[in-house]
């Protein structure tokens, strides 16, 4: 359940900056997670929602945007998206390691 | 009238500062750092118990070890003979954090060559907390059974070394740790494998020189 300390972390940068841009309040935040993150979205919001609470982002929604690891197959060439667990080509079979879909970061909030 | 502001910033930037800020401390006393993770009972602490027991009078040995609660751990290991444990509870978060292992190493002493960190028991979340470390170790018992790399590949792909322990229940598991091993190099074919048995030794030597040749280079 490290959702929790993910949360704290969001809200943590999204109260920062909502200060050092003088918002009353926080109306929307937007994350992207990558499906190889080990972040579950469901869980995410859930934390996210105990969080906010008696902030300045008490009424904030929490918009996840999942993005997908990709992996090149050596033996066939081939480039596709891949699932946390998948580990072989879908073409050849072939044991493939996926890059990226670590992603966590904060793109954008609304505030006013 | 609402605006969107644009911020792109890394939900574990803190985090990462830190274990920058330590990963720079380490490089600088030329102390090798090592983060190992496994599931609850898959042995980290008897393993380390026998590394100390065969290491610790050529490399002086630094172990953080981590724990939801009690100090069990750091008792054993300091029974071993280490000299410079430390423990931390994380009171019942299910990951250590690079602060964490800041303020627990302000509390070690002397002059290290190796740093242990052990982590908290749990094969999903300490993957994600980058902790300062030169290398990540994930240990894995044969009783856990063939199926958990496929179960849990983020944790076998974010380490570079896979310690298979409790080789000697083989016979009794009617586990093949070769078999094992061919599981764990499909969702990672990178790892350097070793495969021991805490309990009576086996593989040890192998294991052991891999630290110690983490000092000599």
């Amino acid at each position: 359940m490290h959702e929790l300390s993910i949360a704290e972390s969001i809200i943590d940068i999204v109260l920062d900056s909502a200060k050092s841009n003088s918002a009353g309040k926080v109306i929307k935040v937007t994350v992207v997670v990558g499906n190889c993150s080990g972040v579950v979205p469901e869980s995410l919001r859930y934390c996210f929602d105990v969080i906010k609470r008696e902030t300045a982002a008490d009424d904030a929604e929490l918009v996840v945007t999942e993005v997908s690891a990709m992996a090149h197959c050596e033996s066939c060439g081939g480039d596709f998206k891949v699932g946390q667990y998948d580990y072989v080509c879908p073409k050849c079979g072939d044991i493939i390691m996926p890059t990226g879909g670590r992603e966590l970061h904060i793109s954008e909030m609304e505030i006013e | 009238m609402s605006k969107i502001v644009r911020l792109e910033k890394k939900i574990l930037e803190k985090n990462d500062e830190v274990a920058a800020r330590l990963r720079k401390k380490f490089n600088g006393l030329g102390l090798k750092v090592i983060n190992i993770m496994s599931s609850p009972g898959a042995g980290k602490t008897t393993l380390l118990e026998e590394t100390i027991k065969r290491i610790s009078n050529r490399v002086s040995l630094g172990i953080i070890v981590g724990d939801l609660a009690t100090d069990l751990d750091a008792a054993r290991m300091e029974r071993a003979g280490c000299a410079a444990v430390v423990q931390i509870n994380s009171g019942g978060r299910c990951h250590l954090e690079a602060a964490m292992v800041e303020k627990a190493y302000e509390e070690v002493k002397g002059k290290l060559d190796i740093l242990i960190i052990e982590n908290i028991g749990n094969l999903v979340c300490p993957a994600g907390f980058d902790l300062g470390e030169d290398e990540r170790v994930m240990v894995a018992a044969l009783t856990e059974g063939l199926d958990k790399p496929k179960k849990y590949p983020g944790m076998y792909r974010q380490c570079g070394h896979l310690v298979i322990n409790k080789i000697d229940l083989a016979q009794v598991l009617n586990i093949d740790p070769e078999q094992f091993e061919h599981e764990a190099l499909t969702v990672n074919p990178k790892l350097r494998v070793f495969k021991t048995s805490a309990a009576n030794g086996n593989g040890l030597g192998e294991w052991c020189g891999w630290l110690e040749s983490m000092v000599k280079g």
